[in-house]
C-alpha cells in the first residue's frame, strides 16, 4: 500500500502529541540507580572497567602484555639477547602443542578419505535434504507458535 | 555537597525526560525503567564531565534513544522473520482494541489525551518507534530510515499506518474542522 501523505493529519497529530503531558518517572527509579551505584562501588577493582583500575595495576598489565607479545614474536620487540633466548625456550616448550595439531590434521584427512569411500556425492545429497527438511519443520513450527502467541497477546 | 548528592540532584532534573523518552519508544514501563536505570549508570560514569556540561540533556536523550533502539533491535532480529510474516488481519486486530470513536465525543481534552497516550503505547513497535522519532525526536524520514536500518518507504508506510491508527483520537477536532493553531516548525517533507 502506497502511503498517501496527509499534511493536515500530520500537522494536527504533531500538535496533539506535543500537548501530551510529560511522563513522570516512577518513584522507584532514583533509589534503584543509587543502590546500583553503591553496589558497583563495593566490587573489587579488577571487576571494574580497565580505565578505572589503579595506575600500578594498569602499568603492570601493560608490561605483562608486552612481555607476552615479545615472547611469541621471537623477541623482536626488544633487542636484548636474554629476551631472544627466552623466546626460543618458549617455542621449544610449546612443541607438544604443534605435535598435537599435526595429529588433528591427520585425523581430519582420514575422515575425508572415509567420506570419499562412502559415495560422497549421494551421502552429502541425502544429508543436505534431511537437514533442509529439519530446517523447514522448525521454521513452520516456529511460525505457528509465534502467531498463536501473538493472537493470545 | 558530595558527588553522590550532586548526582542525585542531576538525576532528579532529568529523570522524567529520560524515562518519558524510553516509555514512548518502548511502550512498556518495565523496559523503560531498565533503560532509564542504564542511562543514569552511564551518566554516573561520565559525571565528571557531564555535571557542568550545557549539553547534558542532549547527551542523555541521545543515549536513551540509542539504548532503546538497541533493545528493540536485539529482540527484532530474533523475531524478525516471524513478525514480518504477520498478516494484514493481525494489524486490524490491534485497531479493534482502541476506544470506539463515538465514545470519544463525550470526553474532555485531558481524558482524550490520556487515551491518545495509551494508544501510542499500544501501537506495534514497527509503527510506534518511527512515529515517536518523527514527532517527538524531530528526526527526518531519511534519518529515521538510516537509524532503524530500513528503507525510506517502509518508514513512511509505518508512520502513515500509525497516524491512521491514532486518527480516531483526533476525530472530534477533525470533524469540527479545527485548524492547527501552532504553525509546524518541521522542514517540508
Amino acid at each position: 500500500m502506497k502511503p498517501e501523505f496527509d499534511p493536515e493529519l500530520e500537522s494536527l497529530l504533531d500538535v496533539e502529541l506535543r500537548k501530551l503531558p510529560p511522563i513522570s518517572a516512577p518513584a522507584s527509579l532514583l533509589p534503584k540507580v543509587l543502590s546500583a551505584i553503591a553496589a558497583r562501588a563495593q566490587l573489587p577493582w579488577w571487576q571494574h572497567a580497565w580505565w578505572d583500575w589503579p595506575l600500578t595495576a594498569k602499568a603492570a598489565f601493560l608490561l605483562l602484555a608486552l612481555a607476552i607479545v615479545g615472547a611469541f614474536s621471537g623477541g623482536g620487540v626488544m633487542l636484548d639477547e636474554g629476551v631472544s633466548n627466552y623466546s626460543q625456550q618458549v617455542v621449544e616448550r610449546i612443541s607438544p602443542v604443534t605435535s598435537l595439531w599435526d595429529t588433528v590434521v591427520t585425523v581430519l584427512n582420514a575422515g575425508r578419505s572415509l567420506v570419499e569411500k562412502m559415495g560422497q556425492s549421494l551421502f552429502l545429497l541425502y544429508a543436505a535434504i534431511f537437514i533442509g527438511l529439519l530446517y523447514l519443520t522448525c521454521l513452520g513450527l516456529g511460525t505457528v507458535c509465534v502467531r498463536y502467541a501473538l493472537r493470545r497477546a | 555537597m558530595t558527588e553522590l548528592e550532586k548526582f542525585e540532584g542531576f538525576m532528579k532534573n532529568y529523570q522524567d525526560m529520560v524515562y518519558g523518552t524510553a516509555m514512548r519508544m518502548l511502550g512498556n514501563p518495565t523496559d523503560a525503567q531498565d533503560i532509564a536505570q542504564t542511562v543514569f549508570l552511564k551518566a554516573h560514569e561520565a559525571f565528571g564531565s557531564l555535571a557542568q556540561s550545557q549539553s547534558a540533556g542532549g547527551w542523555l536523550k541521545t543515549v536513551t534513544r540509542n539504548l532503546c533502539l538497541n533493545h528493540l533491535t536485539r529482540y527484532r532480529n530474533r523475531w524478525r522473520f516471524f513478525s514480518e510474516m504477520r498478516s494484514e488481519e493481525d494489524e486490524t486486530d490491534f485497531v479493534d482494541t482502541l476506544a470506539a470513536p463515538e465514545k470519544l465525543e463525550s470526553l474532555d481534552d485531558a481524558d482524550r489525551r490520556q487515551l491518545l497516550e495509551a494508544a501510542l503505547h499500544k501501537l506495534p513497535d514497527a509503527q510506534r518507534v518511527p512515529l515517536v522519532l518523527f514527532h517527538f525526536e524531530e528526526m527526518a524520514y531519511e534519518d529515521i530510515a538510516q537509524k532503524l536500518g530500513v528503507s525510506l518507504s517502509k518508514v513512511k508506510t509505518d508512520i502513515h499506518r500509525a497516524r491512521h491508527a491514532l486518527k480516531r483520537y483526533l476525530q472530534p477536532r477533525l470533524a469540527a474542522g479545527d485548524r492547527f493553531d501552532e504553525p509546524s516548525q518541521r522542514p517540508a517533507t
